[in-house]
């Protein structure tokens, strides 16, 4: 018996490290495409690299802002600004979000066959952040492994079912048809964009009848505008006298320009690690659902919307990442949330492009650009109420890729797990 | 052959556009590896052909030598299959 429970125990073991699990999920759904061994090798090794590379990744990006954190902790006198931090959770609890992946998943599934809400999520890295974030959430209030998984595939299901379901609308004014609808967190900001742009806006002028300058297009090579972004951030800072050292250097200049450079890498080498992860994983999930799903409309990335309208996400980028930055120097300043916010470059990009795109297809020119402004602000606020929720485990992570449906739900869905724990203790 | 499906991020939607482009080569019953990536990292791979929206055309027109095909629907077979009907054309 007890060389029985030996053997459980070492297989429990096993797949709590989470590349052997990706890379295990992998094989299975190769399996069931009934790919050839060759394939099948091989794919389960591309996603156990993809996760592995995926936690190099996310360690030199949150590395990368650390010294922002720590001079702000140190103005907050809060030591715990940064909670175990998202290299330690991911390294903890990675396995219990692939767990909740499937478990997920599969519900998803579940309630795309039973119910009229047919839609299927199909957008690879948010079936992983998804599940990622409710499990952080479930880890913030002490749950045991098991009702992690519970917690973050059930409410990762109504996630991926619902949010795109509700975006249908503002999904075909842009695309012309039912085709497909949004799969990407910027949803809720999409919402608000789109109800202000339907009353203030005016379709008669597009933003796609201007012609925005050539240069513009530089906007859309994220990891170089990250760079410059945090190069700036931290040279600002370093001016107000924000930090006194400058590790291995004498002057601020390389310093900051050293750490501009280090985000841009960090952002390569997470997105090569997700690219591996969800090559392996969507495939199998699509061939399952279109096999399972008579009738479901797909849920994909937001840039798949930026085709229609090109000009808009770049406007919609501009006004975002003004509006958010001088917000966030206003909050910053008085002190309103626990930790300091730094530049929203991501989600400025896809989340309020995306919020811009959809306003677009409500209310024009007009519509976009006010709805937008307003989408900013919306995220800034969302990402400073959901540092209180991720307090204890990834705040760092919140900090670069938050103020959208994981802040949103993130927080909705503390403020529940939080009033429980109260009870009960 | 090996075609490269690019966009901004080279994660979500080049995933997208990489299964259609897939499916497309296999109804038209020709071997083809296709990879996805990003727009700065384009041009660093060896390929015979690049799928991206008509929008990342013009940029990538001047970094990269070899054939560029816009697809604006990334999820439509039939748009993507016209796309690469007119790639087996140009390579004859």
């Amino acid at each position: 018996m007890d060389f029985f429970m030996t053997i459980v125990d070492g297989i429990i073991l096993f797949f709590r490290t989470p590349p052997f699990l990706l890379g295990f999920i992998a094989i299975v759904g190769l399996i069931a495409q009934k790919k050839p061994i060759n394939e099948i090798i091989r794919g389960g090794f591309m996603a156990a690299f993809g996760m592995f590379i995926i936690t190099f990744g996310v360690d030199v990006l949150v590395g990368s802002i650390l010294p922002l954190n720590n001079w702000a902790a140190g103005i907050t006198d809060d030591p715990d600004a940064g909670g175990m931090g998202v290299e330690a959770y991911t390294n903890e609890y990675g396995s219990d979000v692939g767990l909740a992946m499937v478990v997920g998943f599969v519900l998803h599934l579940a309630i795309a066959f039973f119910t009229k809400v047919k839609t299927i999520f199909l957008t690879g890295h948010f079936l992983w952040w998804m599940p990622f974030i409710f499990v952080a959430i479930g880890v913030g209030v002490g749950m045991p492994t098991w009702a992690l998984v519970i917690w973050g595939g059930v409410l990762s299901a109504l996630y991926w079912s619902f949010m795109p379901y509700l975006l249908r609308p503002y999904s075909r004014a842009v695309i012309g048809d039912d085709s497909f609808t949004l799969g990407h967190p910027s949803a809720i900001l999409a919402l608000v964009s789109g109800t202000i742009a339907k009353y203030v806006g005016n379709t008669e002028k597009s933003t796609e009848d201007l012609t925005l300058p050539k240069a513009f297009s530089f906007f859309r090579e994220i990891s170089i505008m990250g760079a410059i972004i945090i190069f700036i951030t931290y040279f600002i800072t370093g001016l107000g006298g924000g930090f006194t050292e400058f590790e291995g250097y004498t002057t601020l200049f390389p310093y900051a320009l050293e750490r501009g450079l280090e985000f841009g890498v960090g952002l390569i080498i997470l997105l090569q690690g997700v690219r591996l992860l969800v090559n392996e994983i969507v495939p199998a999930f699509e061939g399952i659902s279109t096999k399972i799903i008579k009738g479901a409309q797909p849920a994909y990335d937001a840039p798949l919307f930026f085709n229609y309208k090109p000009n808009a996400v770049i406007i919609g980028f501009i006004i975002a990442m003004i509006t958010s930055t001088a917000l966030i120097l206003v909050f910053n300043a008085i002190g309103l949330f626990t930790v300091m916010l730094i530049p929203l470059i991501i989600p400025s990009f896809f989340e309020c492009g995306l919020a811009s795109v959809m306003a677009e297809g409500q209310g024009g020119l007009r519509g976009a650009v006010i709805g937008t402004f307003f989408a900013a602000i919306v995220m800034v606020v969302l990402l400073g109420v959901s540092t209180y929720f991720f307090r204890e485990t990834i705040t760092d992570w919140m900090l670069i890729f938050g103020g959208n449906d994981m802040s949103l739900w993130g927080s909705v869905t503390g403020s529940v797990a939080e009033f429980f724990e109260w009870i009960f203790n | 052959m090996k075609v490269l499906a690019v966009c901004g991020f080279g994660v979500g939607s080049s995933m997208i556009l990489k299964m259609t482009i897939q499916k497309a080569f296999k109804e038209l019953g020709v071997e083809a590896e296709v990879v996805n990536t990003d727009i700065s990292d384009a041009g660093s791979y060896k390929a015979d052909a690049i799928f991206t929206s008509p929008d990342f055309v013009s940029d990538l027109e001047k970094r990269v030598k070899v054939g560029l095909y816009p697809v604006k629907k990334y999820s439509d077979l039939q748009e993507v299959k016209t796309q690469v009907e007119k790639l087996l054309e140009d390579k004859k």
